[in-house]
């Protein structure tokens, strides 16, 4: 999903000012219907956006080292209203530019040193608690990326240097959520991940019996359409034994039931692929250390589930997650991917960059050289 | 009034495979201003429909076709090498142009319907110069006047035990498919005269 939301964040992690509508990201991309697509079509809308970010920061333009913005992939008319603003802004006032790609924006935040402790482990490290390039995790390392629109596993060697180890092959961790939400009939303006999450706290989660997906086969791929339908099979059968029309008739406790059991075999799905992508990278290049980013990384449930997988292997595995509220900010995504694409020396031609709505790592800058 | 929406063809889709092989098999020859309307329930079978499609036309096998519900869009190129002329193309010193469409795979599910919402999706500007399979198209204010509308259902038979995986639903679907232009209908009486619906086909109005 494409976002208006603008941040400012300090070279060293701290963010100095958010535009109000980052407040609600979160609704965005984990669920319910898009409020407010339209609104990122429109440019008056993108400079009320910078300038509440501007704002909060205490700060004028002027005041700003460089601009980052979205290039792809995403919905080309609000990837260019955001990007031709930002192309504006820099030519205007003669800042460098960073063209961000919005996956490796939702990896790098799993580098933004922890919020609580960094100004005084900054401080201890350079001296001047500016320039700092202290991260939260060094690379490289392996990312989970899980939200509504992404469900990939991929292997993180460098400020632009990805390979991807698994993805799905049909739909993301996040869809499954919303739409097993929505079966239930489940106020999903909240986003269908928090009220499956919430709802699933009452329920036992082994009390349906599901099937795992793909066990026939072995590599790091997901695939969540047949664990859908699966689910849809098995509320209709509750349904008939309880003689209700429909799933969203069904009382508190079989919803419930539903929802952990759900809950658990989606997660269990992601412990077998990620387990195995684990194996095959700590093998293959010794790593041990995995982030979890995207909109799903804010369930509890599921930081817990992977935090065990990491600490139960013979050798332990170090986890870095973004706090929730940052799982979805695409504001300060964009801010943090452009002060570490710029701490290794990276930007772009303001003048020549265009957007990429379908936009691979393979063709992006990153060439992996 | 169009007259072309009495013709109608309705199939029986057995198994997910043969989904993506009606997908495959209408992909054949679309061309930019191609619009296909796909209809059904969540898990009918219309993204499965839509990788087949994109698979075929891309002729791309192992294409990943994702869910576009969340991003709304994803879209997948395909390169035509164009003959420029010249007859028999032994060697290269005809002009080959090569032209770039982009298949949009849109789902409206999210959307509210009004035309605010819409116009981040540029809906004009893709109907003209790409393909289009939309999902929900119920979402849209105005349906293209050229197109194939394809309406997909989950049979009520009997519910089936799922297979070893577990992971497949083994109920089969139906399809209806409605053309709306000349270009739609003469391309399903072709398919339709051709026999590639033999085994598929319930009933039809399209006649020979």
């Amino acid at each position: 999903m494409t976002n208006h939301l603008a941040a400012i964040i300090r070279s060293d992690g701290i963010i100095l000012g958010e535009s109000l509508a980052s407040q609600h990201a979160i609704h965005e991309e984990f669920g319910g219907v898009v409020p407010g697509l339209a609104k990122t079509a429109h440019e008056e809308n993108i400079d009320k956006v910078i300038q509440s970010a501007l704002q909060n920061a205490n700060m004028s333009i002027e005041d700003v080292d460089a601009i980052g913005v979205t290039v792809g992939p995403g919905l080309e008319i609000c990837l260019r209203v955001g990007c031709y603003k930002g192309r504006e802004l820099a030519m205007k006032y003669d800042k460098p530019f960073v063209g961000v790609h919005h996956l490796e924006a939702h990896i790098l935040m799993a580098r933004l040193p922890p919020e609580k402790h960094d100004e005084s482990i900054t401080k201890q490290l350079t001296g001047d608690g500016i320039q700092s390039s202290y991260r939260a995790m060094e690379f490289p390392f392996l990312a989970l990326l899980v939200s509504g629109g992404h469900c990939q596993i991929l292997k993180c060697l460098g400020i632009g240097k990805y390979t991807i180890v698994g993805g799905t092959l049909d739909d993301s961790l996040g869809e499954a959520f919303d739409k097993t939400a929505r079966l239930l009939g489940l106020p999903v303006g909240g986003g269908g991940g928090p009220a499956i999450e919430a709802l699933a706290k009452d329920g036992d989660p082994k009390s349906v019996t599901l099937p795992i997906p793909m066990q026939q086969r072995k590599d790091c791929d997901f695939s969540y359409a047949g664990l859908k339908t699966s689910v849809r099979l098995a509320a209709e059968r509750i349904c008939a034994e309880r003689g209700v029309e429909r799933p969203d008739e069904l009382p508190h406790q079989d919803k419930a039931n539903i929802a952990a059991s759900f809950q658990h075999i989606a997660f269990r799905h992601v412990e077998i692929r990620l387990g195995r992508a684990m194996e095959l990278v700590q093998r293959e290049d010794g790593i041990r250390t995995l982030a979890v980013v995207g909109g799903v990384a804010a369930n509890k449930e599921l930081r817990r589930r992977l935090n065990a997988l990491c600490s139960d292997r013979d050798t332990p595995w170090e986890m870095s997650v973004p706090p929730p509220r940052l799982c979805t900010d695409q504001g300060a995504m964009s801010a943090w991917a452009a002060v570490e694409r710029l701490m290794v020396g990276s930007s772009d031609s303001a003048e020549d960059q265009e957007v990429f709505a379908r936009y691979p790592f393979s063709v992006s800058y990153i060439d992996g050289s | 009034m169009s007259t072309s929406n009495e013709y109608f063809l309705n199939l029986r889709i057995p198994t997910p495979e043969d989904m993506e092989d009606i997908g495959g098999l209408l992909s054949v020859n679309s061309t930019s201003g191609d619009i296909i309307l796909l209809d059904g329930d969540l898990g009918a079978g219309k993204t499965c429909f839509s990788r087949g499609f994109v698979r075929g036309r891309t002729g791309l096998p192992n294409e990943r076709v994702t869910s576009p519900t969340f991003l709304l869009s994803n879209t997948y190129p395909i390169t035509d090498e164009h003959d420029g002329g010249g007859g028999d193309t032994t060697t290269i010193t005809t002009t080959t142009t090569t032209a770039t469409t982009l298949i949009h795979h849109m789902d409206l599910y999210r959307l509210s319907g009004s035309e605010d919402d819409l116009a981040p999706l540029n809906l004009e500007h893709v109907f003209a110069n790409g393909i289009s399979l939309i999902e929900w198209p119920s979402r849209l204010r105005r349906k293209p006047l050229m197109r194939l509308d394809i309406t997909l259902t989950i049979s009520n038979s009997t519910i089936q035990t799922n297979d070893i995986d577990g992971d497949d639903d083994t109920k089969e679907r139906f399809m209806k498919l409605v053309p709306y232009g000349d270009r739609w209908v003469e391309r399903l009486k072709f398919l339709n005269s051709e026999g590639y619906f033999e085994d598929l086909i319930v009933d039809s109005s399209i006649k020979e």
